[in-house]
């Protein structure tokens, strides 16, 4: 050991490869173009008009559009949402981690620091980053595996061009290019795949309806998208349940739960697993969780959701159910949501919260869900429609939104006991081959007629007559 | 004037009488007459004449699966009382009242502690309000071949760890609370409203079938039940007996000796002088349990 060499301390110095690959390692494709486009829309928000109660005024974010484009060999996202002013651009948004001092955004997801790179870095070798705002404007371009070999006392992208004095006229005359290319192989395929385009598509037009509503247009690949929003029937004799409290965060949480459904379901068997092509298409039963506007859960049929945990697990019967959570803090530090903004923290005091009203919610639905079950049932037999049939079919699908606005309500809906008949139900079953035989030849293909039809043949011929 | 009935089951009279004694205490937290009491009244609403004549609680909910409707409204004591059909995991949660004011609720169950009466359990816990009772009866017999039908039963707390005993024969009844237990405070401690809750009963008897009473009190957030409703001076709480269930039988005793024990009252288990051998000191502990009570059949009768 030579007399010259120093030990004061143990060098914890991190090297640029294994920060990308922490930092891409979880990260899906999807979620990590959500986090752009939510970049894009915070960006629009710091522009947004407020009424007197300080609330978002609708429309008044007309003229902001963001393009998204996907193809096999590269990304892009434009926005004119403001732009990033050249100093937010040298000093926080290419920080790996978000600094004390870095401005916020009221209802703004973004928290962590770390979204728009390490999405960068997910999707292609090559980044180029160009902005123009009201504070400056700069370009930067980035050949990633070059900067990540490259050794720096300090970790910087260095600016193509940087103008402080620089300033565009108004907001919507700013601009934003993000543009990715040389993607892996993996990437590449995933850009192509038309099942991937569908889901970002379904991802971005149901995550924050309320940028569509404030006039921030959003184009996939050149077509215009259009918010999904959450519906639940409701009349004043069919009122879904709307819950809202604060939590001692101060995360504001509402939920809506009830049920979707057409007229059509009361022909239905009770048992049936008829079209509930509602919202956003099949296999939507369940509950939405939203966090600042941001899609964490859809359509969760699991245990997570309070499914199974002391209420009923998911069944056919109740694929009417719908249930929409919106959780909003001004401090999205509070939100029960993981790092990557894709899923709940259950360890969250916040989440835990909500989940005692979720499964709370779920279990008087699914009450009410097993009631109208019970009243199809008599309805096959008396062809009586109780008053529960009837308030559900007469209930439209309204928004949420417009569901009891400033109130809390309680699910109601009639309850008087259903017309009942005391039958004997029949069951039995034939090879496909026969029924299909049978059924044309009666010109019905429900088993259930199928099967009254037999039967009154037989008290025909050989009882009554 | 409703009371203990003797004949038909005079263990179960026993529990009833002290499911009363315990609501009562209730009022430390309110009038129970703004109360609201749902029951499973079958065709006697036996517990539903408690509930009014005893309690004084006027708004009274019976849940019946089985009979029909007009047996049930012609057999009910009161038209006041509100019958709803169906199961009490479907009707439970149309109860506005659960949510609106306080209750006193007795889910007289006649099966183990299934996962049905977890989502009963479940869902009471998580909104009832404070100053609200719960209790349910609930069966407590299991033997070795019914292991498997147990394990089911459980559900999700079935824990696999355990010897098997552990669900079967006296031991089930230990089980049964302990997962009653963690179902109630699971969900409480969910809340958005908080709540504070103590188990308050936890009784087992065998007039026929071996059953087992436990029961609850929501207090405010904080709040300290058992203190609030003084519930340490009724000597079957759970709190009386820190924590220790009561196990209810008939001493075996013929009139002359039951007379011989009650001549020596007030007294102890140590203080109290036997009349004979013949009579053990199991048979006196469970005289001194039973005797505020009433008289087995052939005492009362004579």
């Amino acid at each position: 050991m030579g007399a010259e060499e120093q030990f004061e301390s143990a060098l914890v110095e991190p090297d640029k490869n294994l920060f990308i690959q922490m930092l891409t390692r979880d990260v899906e494709l999807v979620p990590a173009i959500l986090d752009l486009w939510d970049n894009s829309v915070d960006g629009a928000l710091r522009y947004v008009e407020r009424d007197d109660d300080g609330n978002f005024v609708d429309k008044s974010l007309d003229g902001f559009h963001i393009e998204i484009a996907v193809n096999n060999d590269s990304f892009s996202i434009v926005d004119n949402c403001g732009g990033i002013p050249l100093v937010t651009a040298r000093d926080y948004a290419f920080r790996l981690g978000r600094s004390q001092d870095a401005p916020s955004v009221d209802g703004a997801v973004g928290s962590f620091g770390v979204g728009m790179k390490r999405t960068l870095f997910k999707m292609g070798d090559n980044f180029r980053v160009e902005s123009n705002s009201l504070h400056g404007s700069f370009a930067l371009e980035v050949d990633v595996p070059h900067w990540a070999a490259l050794h720096e006392d300090v970790w910087a992208f260095p600016f193509e061009r940087a103008d402080p004095d620089s300033s565009v006229a108004d907001p919507r005359s700013a601009s934003t290019v993000i543009k990715v290319w040389n993607p892996s192989a993996t990437v590449s395929s995933q850009f192509t795949d038309d099942m991937f385009i569908a889901r970002l598509r379904r991802e971005l037009e149901i995550r924050r309806p309320e940028a569509f509503d404030l006039g921030i247009v959003t184009k996939l690949n050149g077509e215009e998208l259009s918010a999904k929003h959450a519906l639940l029937k409701s009349s004043s004799d069919f009122r879904p349940l709307v819950r809202r409290f604060k939590t001692p965060e101060d995360v504001r949480v509402e939920i809506h739960a009830g049920l979707v459904g057409g007229a059509k379901d009361a022909n239905l068997t009770p048992d049936d697993d008829g079209d509930a092509d509602k919202f956003v298409g099949h296999d939507d039963a369940g509950w939405y969780v939203l966090a600042n506007g941001r899609v964490l859960l859809a359509a969760d049929r699991t245990r997570l959701t309070g499914w199974g945990d002391d209420t009923a697990r998911y069944h056919p019967q109740f694929r009417n159910f719908r249930g929409y959570v919106d959780i909003r803090s001004n401090d999205a530090r509070n939100l029960p949501w993981n790092t990557s903004k894709t899923g709940v923290d259950e360890s969250s005091q916040v989440w835990k919260l909500v989940y005692g009203a979720m499964r709370t919610a779920l279990a008087e639905v699914q009450a009410l869900a097993s009631r109208l079950k019970e009243d199809r049932r008599a309805y096959l037999d008396t062809e009586v429609k109780s008053t529960l049939m009837q308030a559900y079919e007469e209930a439209r699908e309204r928004p949420v939104e417009e569901i009891s606005p400033k109130q809390e309500s309680a699910l109601s809906y009639p309850k008087q006991e259903a017309q009942k008949k005391r039958q004997k139900t029949v069951r039995f079953s034939v090879e496909p081959e026969k029924f299909d035989r049978v059924a044309e030849s009666l010109g019905t293909d429900s088993p259930q007629q199928l099967g009254r039809a037999l039967f009154d043949y037989y008290w025909r011929l050989e009882v009554e007559g | 004037m409703a009371g203990p009935n003797y004949v038909a089951a005079p263990l179960k009279a026993i529990t009833r009488e002290m499911i009363v004694e315990i609501a009562r205490r209730a009022v430390a937290y309110g009038p129970l007459k703004e109360a609201t009491y749902v029951g499973l009244g079958a065709l006697e609403f036996v517990d539903f004449r408690l509930a009014y004549e005893r309690l004084g609680i006027e708004t009274l909910i019976s849940i019946e699966e089985n009979h029909p409707l007009e047996r049930l409204e012609f057999n009910r004591p009161y038209d006041g009382i509100r019958i709803l059909q169906g199961t009490t995991n479907n009707k439970l949660p149309e109860i506005e009242e659960l949510k609106s004011s306080r209750c006193v609720i007795w889910l007289d169950y006649t099966s183990r502690l299934r996962q049905s009466e977890q989502r009963d359990l479940a869902y009471l816990a998580s909104v009832l309000a404070p100053g609200s009772a719960l209790f349910v009866c609930l069966n407590r017999v299991a033997s070795e071949r019914d292991l498997d039908v147990v394990r089911s039963e459980f559900g999700d707390y079935f824990d696999e760890s355990l010897p098997k005993t552990s669900y079967i024969g006296p031991n089930l009844a230990d089980r049964q609370r302990e997962v009653a237990e963690r179902v109630v405070r699971k969900h409480l401690a969910t809340r958005v409203d908080p709540a504070s809750v103590e188990l308050v009963i936890d009784v087992r008897y065998a007039d026929s079938a071996k059953m087992q009473v436990l029961g609850w009190v929501f207090g405010p957030v904080g709040a300290d039940v058992s203190v609030d409703c003084r519930l340490a001076e009724l000597d079957f709480t759970t709190i009386a007996r820190e924590g220790a269930p009561l196990d209810l039988a008939w001493p075996s005793l013929t009139l002359p000796e039951w007379n011989a024990l009650s001549k020596q009252l007030p007294a102890t288990s140590d203080s109290m002088v036997p009349p004979h051998k013949w009579v053990g000191e199991e048979h006196i502990q469970r005289f001194l349990t039973l005797h505020r009570w009433g008289r087995p059949i052939a005492a009362a009768n004579a």
